[in-house]
């Protein structure tokens, strides 16, 4: 139902250069080719250091230090990608990544698109001092809640246990954000419909709401994955248990307290296996990206 | 700490955690403790080798979890070492290194820790810590223990500089891991012909050092040839200062002493290099990439003057490009001054295994064994026992045969290291503000720079709580 | 034509009258508001109240790790006030903030434009724009050290290559971007604007997709051109995404640690020293957690204020805002 069929795709931003003379297709393929070419230009810019991260971890440990530096390893060291494996039990700990960064990733949708929802479409008194109270959360930087946040995590016996790391991680104020944003410009009508037809809020909120909002939920998705992907120090404090390690932990283990001996090979090596999930994430969440807003009767 | 602080800390956080405790176990229905597993307690006969290595107060059947902090886990083959030590002789305990992790990631975690009171039952340190933890009461004294059972060959064989880098006010709180001389690697495909000798001298001054750079400075061409690649942060600085004569801190470190014609000299010598003879490039020395490592591995560099453990990865990285050599930490007018820092184990003072970390420390840092293998198969360093070093000098004299004249045995004549105080990392960027627009930039003169540096030293020193 | 009028919700209605005057709908909806934040608030509750009153309670005493801290009341923030690092820090975050923001969301704009269109290739756009958030950061602080080395660097061996660098040219030296006070902080701002375009970008499409085509369709049959559609449809209809991205950019941004921590430490002479690195090295380094914590205060409450004007003129542009 959500679908658009291809030709009705969002037209979005026209070339600025679209000449009114030109008949459409030809101004379109003219802005197609000035993208490519922008696009493609950049592209070297901002894939560079990706490029030379995923090649340097083919080269050998002290090729990395070559000057000036070669793109290219000189022989390919596949070999780097099973050692990681070898040295570190690294598939334990992507399957231990996966299990707190799915837990975290579905809490926030769910606690984000219900809050997000009632700042956006309820009225209620307070509630957009309420709001600015949930943006202030943002604006305190880590590092100074970091012992009172640990202090309650040993006062709760959640040291060493999976619950510090996800139960705290449920809330976002920033998915909250992110949700009331775009649910601003669901049409109203979506919903009245369903309310004329009796149905509750939480009904209206799981069948119309979410579903409109697939695309904001694959970037909030995204974002918060890679987020609690991501994370090395929290877990750093609370895990005891190597069993539990999660991968940022795996990886960090790579670095040497003496920073020319680090085997940056390695770390590269496992770098690039970390950032896989994230990138098939996103490729995955691609299809929601083509979709649109269905505004019945809004036509005219 | 005493019994009565760590119970305010308690009594603060059941207290304010009590609102948001209730209502998380109203939500949570139980919460899970740590897996504690009842094993079979292992009996333990008593070996010659037990008296050699522990002191004989725990009972080697004692159970527990011993849990160790720090910011790198060491190779793979030096953590088998270390279980196989618990297994000989504490078989019940698990030994549980901490999931280590990067530089400034340890600080937070470690930190965390010993404000929390959480502390693990032995940790990492570097000696910039040495006194800020020392003062807060954070570390356990261990001379105690070194009493009871010192290392072997104590403390003749071991690098006194490294040592009391560990220690704080008469007393020792570890024990050192590393021990790094500087040195000065050498480009001789660009050197040769100026040096006209091989090996350097090793009394070179650093007046000669400063005539060689000049000389094979060429700075006409496309891509700059630069004679010495050399830096001006506050420890390397401070070297040369000694090397002239002069203090930064008077004796109590309670006032700078930059206003003295030998700090003015020094500053002066590291001027000189960097602006009116314009012989070093002004790459952050400190920087493993990005810095004068890659330029010197590019091959634009006749004298790198760095530190000693940069030699294995320049070897490495040079590879064929140019022929490598190393000279000694030239001679200041006071001497030879070049130790920079190095990292040991202390225990946190409020560890559950005091004694076995004591006598864990004492075998993997001090051990004679162990100290060939960590120096050979470790972090491929000089180890903190002067004997040791020669494992790792067997190994780089391959490529460098005089390696070990000019790092190990010559780099050993520096007898002091930078001042430990607990404003130690507080000063710092008070250094920075001054030196860096003067080093870098050429902006200001020395004179007014340390003035500045002194006022402003003297104000930070006029502030300080300490509490030892 | 009136877009917002068109498709935006309800018009406003009094929400300020008290529980008594609310209509038996009114207080319906007002109870279910506040059950459908039940779950997020229990969590911000359990998980942050107490922490954020320790760093308030901390920041009026004089707590270095060692228990209990002392009252000291306002000295944390006389010191403070009193530093001239600290204002030349403070000053420094606003010089990053202000650097990133407004061009970053310029550029992510465009881009996201650019590629929110029907042709070959789009996917691997996006992905290629997304890549820098996911670059490990060490690796992709070793590439920019390379890219900003004053010798063997790239940036510099490009401008040599140029003619820009030379006897005769326009540059006599290669600038050492990094290593002087003047251009360290730029060149960090450019990193900045290369790591963060791509997430804003991401928001941007997000948006662009949430549009109506309809919108689009009624707008060609009026025959408007490109520059209506954009400034009639596209950017009102993209206001709650630009001003999410403006308010989260900016909290970001005065929050920003990684490429200072990793590219400089703050140097050279604290030039790039920001709020959140001189926080972590007074917390966790020199130990004046209490000190550190008052420093967070004032940059909970600089950050606010941002917020809180963008907040207010929200109301006039932002689509959807003022119900």
């Amino acid at each position: 139902m959500m679908a658009f069929p291809e030709s009705l795709a969002p037209p979005a931003a026209e070339s600025k250069t679209g000449v009114s003379r030109l008949s459409r297709s030809q101004s379109d393929r003219i802005g197609n080719v000035l993208a490519h070419v922008l696009l493609a230009t950049g592209s070297v810019v901002f894939a560079g250091p990706f490029l030379w991260m995923v090649m340097s971890s083919l080269k050998t440990q002290f090729e990395i230090y070559y000057f000036p530096p070669k793109l290219l390893p000189q022989t390919v060291q596949w070999q780097n990608y099973m050692v990681v494996f070898r040295d570190q039990p690294f598939a334990r700990y992507i399957g231990n990544s996966m299990f707190v960064s799915l837990c975290v990733t579905s809490g926030v949708i769910l606690t984000s698109s219900l809050a997000g929802y009632s700042f956006a479409r309820l009225r209620f008194p307070g509630r957009d001092r309420l709001f600015l109270l949930y943006l202030g959360t943002m604006m305190i930087p880590g590092a100074v809640l970091l012992i009172p946040s640990y202090a309650l995590m040993i006062e709760l016996g959640w040291r060493d246990t999976y619950y510090a790391l996800i139960v705290p991680g449920l809330v976002s104020a920033w998915g909250t954000f992110l949700m009331r944003q775009f649910m601003l410009n669901i049409p109203k009508e979506l919903e009245d419909a369903a309310f004329i037809d009796g149905a509750s809020r939480l009904r209206i909120y799981w069948t119309v709401i979410l579903p409109v909002s697939k695309p904001v939920i694959a970037t909030l998705a995204i974002f918060t994955f890679m987020g609690a992907w991501n994370e090395l120090l929290w877990p750093v404090i609370i895990l005891r248990t190597p069993e539990m390690y999660t991968l940022p932990i795996g990886l960090a283990r790579f670095q040497s307290r003496f920073p020319n001996q680090t085997p940056w090979h390695l770390v590269m090596a496992a770098s690039t296996i970390s950032v896989l999930p994230i990138l098939i994430l996103f490729v995955a969440g691609q299809k929601y990206y083509v979709q649109g807003i269905v505004t019945t009767g809004l036509k005219g | 700490m005493s019994k009565r602080v760590s119970l305010n800390r308690r009594d603060f956080l059941r207290l304010s955690s009590l609102v948001t405790a209730g209502v998380t176990a109203a939500c949570v229905t139980g919460t899970p403790a740590a897996p504690q597993a009842v094993e079979e307690v292992v009996e333990v006969a008593v070996s010659p080798r037990r008296a050699e290595f522990t002191m004989g107060v725990i009972p080697p059947e004692t159970t527990g979890t011993f849990y160790q902090g720090g910011w790198s886990p060491g190779t793979l083959a030096e953590q088998e070492q270390n279980h196989a030590w618990f297994k000989e002789f504490y078989p019940n305990m698990e030994f549980v290194p901490a999931p280590e992790i990067g530089w400034s990631s340890y600080w937070e975690q470690i930190v965390t820790l010993l404000a929390t009171g959480d502390h693990p039952d032995s940790a990492m340190i570097h000696f910039t810590r040495t006194a800020p933890f020392a003062d807060k009461g954070f570390m356990l004294p261990i001379d105690d223990y070194i009493d009871a059972l010192p290392p072997l060959d104590w403390p003749d064989d071991f690098h006194f500089t490294a040592v009391d880098n560990i220690a704080y006010k008469g007393k020792q709180y570890g024990f050192p891991i590393d021990w790094a001389p500087r040195a000065i690697l050498i480009n001789r495909d660009i050197m040769d012909p100026i040096l006209g000798q091989w090996p350097p001298p090793e009394s070179w001054s650093y007046q000669d050092l400063l005539d060689l750079a000049i000389a094979a400075t060429d700075v006409s061409g496309e891509t700059k040839r630069y004679g010495l690649a050399t830096g001006h942060h506050a420890i390397r600085q401070w070297n040369v200062t000694r090397g002239f004569g002069g203090h930064f801190f008077n004796e109590e470190i309670t006032e700078g002493r930059f206003t003295e014609p030998e700090v003015e000299e020094a500053f002066q010598y590291t001027y000189d290099i960097m602006h009116t003879h314009q012989v070093s490039p002004s790459a952050a020395d400190t920087q493993i990439f990005g810095g004068q490592f890659s330029a010197f591995v590019a091959g634009n560099i006749g004298m790198w003057w760095t530190l000693s453990d940069e030699t294995r990865p320049m070897i490495e990285a040079v590879g064929d490009s140019f022929h490598l050599g190393i000279g000694p930490e030239p001679l200041g007018p006071n001497g030879r001054f070049g130790f920079e820092g190095n990292v040991g184990w202390f225990i946190p003072s409020e560890s559950n295994h005091p004694e076995i970390a004591y006598e864990f420390m004492r075998w993997s840092l001090t051990d004679p064994d162990q100290a060939e293998f960590m120096s050979v198969a470790g972090f491929g360093g000089f180890p903190g026992r002067k004997s040791a070093g020669k494992w790792n000098v067997l190994q780089i004299e391959e490529f460098l045969p005089n390696y070990g004249r000019a790092a190990w045995e010559l780099g050993a004549e520096s007898e002091e290291h930078f001042p430990l105080f607990p404003e130690g990392q507080e000063w710092m960027p008070v250094y920075d503000q001054h030196v860096d627009p003067l080093m870098l930039e050429g902006v200001g003169t020395v004179k007014e720079t340390l003035a500045n540096l002194q006022a402003d030293t003297d104000q930070l020193f006029a502030n300080a709580v300490r509490n030892l | 034509m009136t877009v917002a009028s068109a498709t935006g919700p309800a018009p406003p209605q009094t929400v300020k009258t008290g529980w008594s005057e609310m209509s038996g709908l009114a207080r319906r909806e007002a109870i279910e508001g506040y059950l459908f934040l039940l779950p997020n608030f229990i969590g911000f509750l359990v998980f942050l109240l107490f922490p954020m009153v320790a760093a308030v309670y901390f920041a009026f005493t004089n707590y270095d790790l060692q228990w209990p801290p002392r009252f000291t009341l306002f000295q944390n923030f006389q010191v403070m006030f009193t530093s001239n690092l600290f204002w030349q820090v403070f000053g420094q975050t606003f010089y990053w903030a202000f650097g990133m923001v407004p061009a970053t969301i310029v550029l992510a704009l465009m881009l996201a434009m650019l590629i929110n269109r029907k042709m070959m290739g789009v996917l691997t756009y996006r992905l290629i724009y997304f890549v820098p958030h996911v670059t490990l950061s060490v690796a992709a602080a070793i590439v920019w050290l390379w890219v900003y080395h004053p010798e063997v660097g790239f940036l510099n061996l490009v401008l040599r290559n140029l003619g820009l660098i030379g006897p005769d040219a326009l540059l006599a030296e290669g600038p050492q971007w990094l290593l002087t006070r003047r251009t360290a902080m730029p060149s960090l701002i450019v990193m900045g604007w290369w790591k963060g375009i791509g997430f804003a970008m991401l928001i941007f499409l997000a948006g662009l997709q949430g549009i109506p085509v309809e919108l689009y369709e009624a707008a060609n049959m009026d025959g408007a051109n490109a520059r209506q559609r954009f400034f009639g449809i596209t950017l009102p209809m993209l206001s709650p995404a630009l001003f999410f991205i403006m308010v989260t950019s900016i909290i970001g941004a005065f929050q920003g640690f990684d490429v200072f921590y990793l590219m400089t430490r703050g140097g050279p002479a604290n030039a790039t020293t920001t709020m959140v690195l001189h926080i972590y090295n007074n917390g966790f380094v020199y130990l004046k957690m209490g000190y550190a914590s008052a420093m967070a205060m004032v940059l909970f409450g600089t950050i606010m204020i941002f917020t809180a004007l963008q907040w207010i003129y929200a109301k006039n542009w932002v689509h959807g805002f003022a119900d």
